[in-house]
């Protein structure tokens, strides 16, 4: 008995768990640029934490974009469905303002969500919703490669931001840089990312999952003025020339709170920190009626460095 | 204060050694006492002898206590004593595992552990025939540590060795220095006063990581600590209460606690009635009744893992409210024929309790501060509370049951919704007996019961598309596969249940007993879960797999009184 103990010491004692039998519900997943010339919506299928086959996608679900005023659009079925991408809806363009979208499938429930669209962001002066930005970028560090006839070429970017707020709603945005890979050729690389510089700025909360920040006001804040981010571009190709050719941009992406909700809550989920052993499975946001997914919407603008 | 006496206990198990006796006789007297378990050792060449499915894995579960008291009694004259006393102990629990692949090793170990310390001073004073006094001085610490140290070793072809390792220890701590003054005071028969005052300096370390890493001799090691800055306050407190019978059946004690804590600069104050109430019905049946409002600036924060509940103690602060609480109860209680019985139920409402927001925890955002982590909210718990009891025969024993919930509500945790406290434990239960069978033999069988811990699982999933270059067309999403849990704490680990058993033979002599004890720890071999781990078997089932420490552990001792 005491060596039956020990060995399940070592290993330790199985517990079955009990789960519940699972009802399917429809995950929505639809994140579109409002100002964008096509919308992608995706409904899955949700699945017991045992179901060997998953989560599966619903080609013949149906979506539809309503407003009180009576506005209402409706895509989907098999013959919306666009392979890797989901359900494409071409954007006639939609009004602003409050939207519901209501997704089905045969076999679901039908699912609703409720989104209110962001102001269109803008760098002109006397725009309703403006951003301001001051780029410097530093002098590029060069270290050439001769034995492979290649130069590899880092430079950082200051860069000073103020976005817009707003009295009366919650302001949130991303800021992803990018650089435009699919220029280069397959001998060159390229790479941006936002130093840690931004730490001590408690507005700033970096999003592994796109390579940016969440930039949102916090209580004893003076807004979103001044917001300063160093970005590093890495690049390795043949001459100089290459790098001054690659496209960088930041893209300025204002989101609504619910959106940002769902970006938060899956960052902790996709990339917690601290000891795995101390955690607890998060709960994902949702404001889909099912309990799974987000509709979100978004508007951005891409200042180029 | 006027013989030597001792008793040292000796077992396989554990050893333990205590002595008193006069240091002047009639004037001082000493009392130390010690003991340390070492049942890791004896379990490790158990537990890798018999895991002998892979013999490159060697499993080294550690767990020990010790503690030490020392104490010194002064009768200073015949109305003052003066006492002094140490403490200090810890615990430390760890699991350590190295696999050795031919010229090459890693190993990790994980470990937690903590520790105590405190020194007293008191000296009492007798007033006169009404009134007494004792006032102390305590500096106490407490410590708690837990990491993780992983390290690979592989030897060469030349026999220089090559080294990696890697740290992350977290540690927090309080350090408290008390000076309190207690009297008791007796007006008249009729009247028992206790008031007094206290003030405590907390220091609190409310949580640091070390992160140390060494690669090697080719490559500068990294040491660094990382977290949250200390916070010291000053708490102070008064009280006044009076036991009193206005009536021959009706004895009440009506109190006022007053507390006042200053901390960054902040003050919070309180006072806290209390009342409570003991009448005597007919047939030696008591009716008790309590009602106290509490003032907590010593705040309770519990990292919900899965894997082991860990506690931590922290202070209120300029912008952690202190806990509020009232808690009321009422019961009867029976003697009758050698039994006392009693049934009593209460009611704890909970305001400013603290726990960590979602996705937070007390080893995540290392350079954050601790403040920024947590979130408050409230909390109740009720339940009944059965006790049966027989104190005299050459059988007695108790039976305790109680019945309990204990849930709590956060803003920002749960979507608003009240959930289980992970220590809710909806049934407890105890059985002690203890049997004379002779003035030589004596029998104990102890049996314990508590419901399972509460935990999150993930109960389903889904797939999800989001953008995630926005520099894109909009229509290059990126698909994550996301696990949903259930209601927060909506799972339960395995109760806890154990049975022990003993005999003990014993002998006196003129300045001695003498005695065996033979006894049996874990009678039925139950492993009970000391931490869980989420797994999947061989058919792909997830399950829970949890790990205990303690089988059956039979034993024997050898005490000896002298």
């Amino acid at each position: 008995m005491l060596s039956t103990g020990c060995e399940r010491i070592s290993r330790g004692v199985v517990q079955e768990i009990e789960f519940p039998e699972h009802e399917p519900r429809l995950a929505v997943s639809m994140l579109c640029n409002w100002d964008a010339d096509t919308l992608v919506a995706r409904a899955q299928s949700s699945a017991g934490i045992l179901d060997a086959d998953g989560s599966q996608k619903q080609k013949e679900a149906l979506f539809t974009l309503s407003q009180s005023n009576g506005a209402s659009y409706t895509w989907g079925g098999t013959d919306d469905w666009l392979n890797g991408v989901g359900h494409v809806f071409e954007n006639p363009g939609l009004e602003e303002g409050e939207w519901t979208l209501t997704a089905e499938a045969p076999g679901f429930e039908s699912v609703t969500g409720l989104q209110s669209t962001p102001p269109r962001i803008d760098t002109l002066n006397g725009a309703a919703y403006p951003v301001a930005f001051v780029f410097t970028p530093l002098e590029p560090e060069v270290d050439e490669w001769p034995e492979e006839d290649k130069i590899f070429v880092r430079q950082i970017i200051e860069v000073e931001l103020t976005l817009p707020t707003r009295d009366n709603a919650q302001d949130f945005f991303l800021l992803q840089p990018t650089v435009d890979i699919d220029a280069l050729s397959f001998e060159e690389d390229a790479e941006i990312r936002v130093n840690r510089e931004f730490d001590q700025d408690p507005r700033a909360e970096r999003l592994s999952l796109i390579n940016g920040l969440l930039v949102q006001e916090v209580a004893g804040s003076i807004g979103l003025e001044s917001i300063t981010l160093e970005l590093e571009v890495e690049y390795y190709g043949e001459n100089l020339q290459g790098y001054e050719a690659l496209s960088k941009s930041l893209q300025v992406v204002a989101i609504t709170p619910e959106m940002a909700a769902y970006y938060v809550s899956l960052e902790n989920i996709e990339n917690p920190s601290g000891f795995s052993l101390f955690s607890e499975p998060l709960l994902a946001y949702t404001n889909m009626s099912s309990g799974y997914g987000c509709f979100g919407v978004y508007r951005k603008i891409t200042l180029p460095l | 204060m006027k013989s030597f006496h001792g008793t040292s206990t000796v077992s396989i198990l554990s050893s333990k050694l205590t002595l008193e006796g006069p240091l002047v006789k009639d004037k001082a007297s000493f009392m130390i006492s010690g003991r340390r378990t070492y049942i890791d050792l004896l379990l490790n060449p158990i537990i890798n002898s018999i895991n002998t499915s892979d013999s490159d894995v060697t499993t080294d579960p550690r767990y020990f206590f010790y503690d030490f008291n020392g104490k010194v009694n002064w009768k200073v004259g015949d109305r003052d004593r003066l006492y002094f006393s140490i403490f200090n102990g810890r615990d430390d629990f760890g699991l350590a595992s190295t696999e050795t692949f031919g010229t090459s090793s890693s190993s990790i170990d994980f470990g937690l552990a903590w520790s105590n310390s405190v020194a007293a001073a008191r000296w009492n004073h007798e007033w006169g025939p009404r009134m007494f006094s004792n006032v102390m001085l305590t500096r106490s610490q407490y410590n708690f540590r837990t990491g993780v140290e992983f390290s690979e070793r592989e030897l060469n072809a030349d026999s220089a060795a090559s080294n990696f390792q890697f740290a992350s220890i977290y540690q927090s701590g309080i350090e408290d220095y008390t000076a309190r003054i207690d009297f008791d005071f007796t007006p008249n028969p009729q009247n028992f006063i206790r008031f007094g005052a206290s003030t405590i300096r907390h220091q609190f370390n409310p949580g640091a990581t070390t992160l140390q890493l060494d690669f090697g001799a080719d490559f500068p090691p990294l040491d660094t600590v990382l977290g949250s800055a200390g916070v010291s306050s000053f708490e102070s407190a008064a009280y006044i209460e009076d036991e009193f019978q206005p009536y021959e059946r009706l004895k009440l004690n009506i109190g006022l606690h007053g507390s006042i804590l200053d901390v960054q600069d902040k003050i919070y104050t309180s006072l806290q009635p209390r009342l409570a109430l003991n009448y005597q019905l007919p047939y030696g049946t008591a009716l008790k009744a309590s009602f106290a409002t509490m003032t907590q600036f010593v705040n309770l924060l519990t990292n919900e893992g899965l894997a082991l509940p860990t506690d931590l103690w922290v202070p209120s602060t300029a912008a952690i409210t202190p806990q509020q609480s009232w808690q009321v109860a009422a019961g009867l209680a029976q003697s009758f024929d050698g039994l006392e019985i009693s049934l009593e139920g209460y009611y704890k409402k909970m305001d400013g309790l603290l726990s960590y927001r979602e996705g937070a925890g007390f080893t995540s955002g290392l350079n954050e501060n601790w403040e920024d982590q947590v979130t408050q909210g409230e909390g109740n718990s009720y339940g009944c509370e059965f006790l049966i009891q027989k104190k005299t025969g050459r059988t007695t024993g108790w039976i305790g049951y109680t019945l309990s919930w204990s849930n709590r509500r956060f803003d920002e945790i749960n979507s608003g919704q009240w959930f289980p406290f992970t220590y809710d434990r909806r049934h407890d239960a105890s059985v002690v007996i203890l049997h004379r069978l002779s003035d030589q033999w004596d029998l104990s069988a102890t049996w314990v019961y508590g419901t399972g811990r509460a935990l999150t699982l993930s109960e389903s999933r889904f797939k999800t598309f989001i953008p995630s270059n926005f520099g894109g067309t909009g229509t290059d999403l990126q698909g994550l596969n996301i696990e949903v849990p259930s209601t927060k704490n909506g799972y339960r680990t395995s109760p806890y249940h154990r049975g022990d058993i003993s005999v003990t033979k014993s002998k006196k002599r003129e300045h001695t007993e003498r005695s065996w004890i033979f006894s049996c720890y874990n009678v039925y071999n139950n492993l009970n879960p000391f931490f869980s781990l989420v797994d999947t078997d061989v058919n792909e089932t997830r399950v829970i797999r949890e790990y205990g420490i303690f089988p059956i552990i039979p034993s024997v001792a050898w005490r000896i009184d002298f």
